[in-house]
């Protein structure tokens, strides 16, 4: 009776993902020989190979086509035990990792994290500041517990974080220039048929949108966009909250969002700009766009946020713990 | 995580609910069979059986997670279908 391991499970997800040994064994943080053994054990153990070996990498053979995704289902399973076990200990919960990219503020933190604080059982939380080119490896490390981004801003924004756009599937609207795209492999192991596998490995699958979408030269990103990013949300993973103004007033009214002609609105304003703090009112109309989300999100069935958790509102005057133990650059 | 031989023996136990008959189920041997379930209980930090002279039944946390288990033992026989596929269309 062959015996599969995790790890021999998670160094065949991520060279299909990454399509090479070496960066699998980057992205795991093994090394080259340990990640070929692994999968070579398991290969053995099934009977079949699952890669064939072409000049600059790895592709899935035949029978690693079948056989791949089911693995990847297994993993996604032993992470649903995992997230299971911890909360019914209700262990898991003490501190949280919000993953979040360079221009959102801290003070937009602090406002998701009460919210947060209100449903799970959470102290303090650990911020992780990330490229757009970090996400992989942050995500399939399973180091991130919630990410915090925003999206559709400025065009220079879209361009500086490509793998947020492709996670949440931009890429599906025909209004959007892939070109803006910039890495092929990320775009690839990100967005492919089966739908952000990475997301899984998020504890506690929230994802908090940021929306204000124009730039200099008009709409770039238009509210329908948006429409599809909820839609996309909803659908893989559970929560998400959009401060462009009129864009969270509509999902603050009942997570319906109505499409509108933001060309004949006033400017949408924007939270977390680098250029200066996040407004209070900002700050208050997110929170009540995540609490709403999050009572109101098709939670899987492993993720029970709320009767055992829940508490008080927290107060103003306090905060949770702030500790930046990420670079930005 | 769990190794896919501590997930045979644990769902062998719970459906024998003996050591001995759940060993000589999956060919494994008495104090092989519980092993593998003292290293499943300690990779995930609970205990999953109540133990006694008796009987071995499933605690609220193996209770828990054995849809899970289950779930997973599918897929692996489906990893298996997919290795059967390939002899049989090297038979046909």
């Amino acid at each position: 009776m062959p015996n599969f391991t995790s790890n021999q499970l998670k160094a065949v997800a991520a060279a299909d993902r990454l399509r090479s040994i070496t960066r699998a064994a980057k992205e795991l943080g093994l090394s080259q020989p340990a990640i070929s053994k692994a999968i070579q054990e398991l290969e053995t153990g099934l009977g079949y190979p699952l890669f064939d070996r072409i000049p600059g990498g790895v592709k899935p053979s035949a029978r690693g086509v079948k056989a791949i995704p089911i693995i990847e289902q297994i993993l996604s399973a032993q992470h649903q035990i995992s997230a299971e076990i911890a909360d019914a200990c209700g262990k898991a919960q003490q501190k949280i990792c919000l993953g979040a990219t360079f221009d959102i503020s801290t003070q937009v933190l602090e406002s998701i994290f009460q919210c947060l604080s209100l449903f799970f059982a959470i102290d303090t939380y650990t911020l992780r500041l990330i490229r757009g080119e970090d996400i992989s490896r942050l995500l399939s490390g399973g180091e991130l517990d919630c990410i915090v981004f925003a999206a559709c801003t400025t065009e220079t924004h879209v361009r500086s974080t490509p793998v947020m756009e492709a996670y949440f599937g931009f890429l599906h609207s025909p209004k959007v220039d892939t070109s803006l795209f910039l890495n092929d492999d990320i775009k690839r192991s990100l967005f492919d048929d089966r739908s952000a596998p990475h997301g899984r490995n998020l504890r506690y699958k929230i994802i908090c949108l940021s929306g204000a979408p124009h730039s200099k030269n008009g709409p770039l990103l238009e509210i329908e966009h948006l429409d599809l990013a909820i839609k996309f949300l909803h659908t893989h993973t559970a929560v998400m909250g959009c401060t462009g103004l009129e864009a969270a007033r509509d999902v603050a009214k009942g997570l319906q969002f109505t499409p509108v002609d933001i060309s004949a609105q006033p400017k949408l304003m924007q939270v977390g700009v680098p250029r200066g703090p996040a407004s209070t009112a900002h700050c208050e109309l997110l929170r009540e766009v995540l609490i709403n989300g999050i009572l109101n999100a098709p939670w899987p069935s492993y993720v029970r946020p709320f009767a055992a958790h829940r508490r008080r509102a927290p107060d103003p005057a306090s905060s949770g713990s702030f500790h930046s133990r990420g670079e930005s650059t | 995580m769990l190794s896919s031989r501590q997930i045979i023996a644990v769902l062998a136990t719970v459906r024998h609910k003996n050591i001995s008959l759940a060993a000589a189920e999956i060919g494994m041997s008495r104090s092989g069979l519980s092993r593998a379930l003292t290293q499943a209980e300690a990779a995930l930090g609970v205990k999953l059986f109540d133990r006694s002279r008796v009987r071995i039944s499933l605690t609220p946390h193996g209770e828990l997670i054995f849809p899970l288990l289950n779930q997973i033992d599918g897929l692996y026989e489906r990893l298996r279908c997919v290795d059967d596929l390939r002899q049989d269309s090297r038979r046909g």
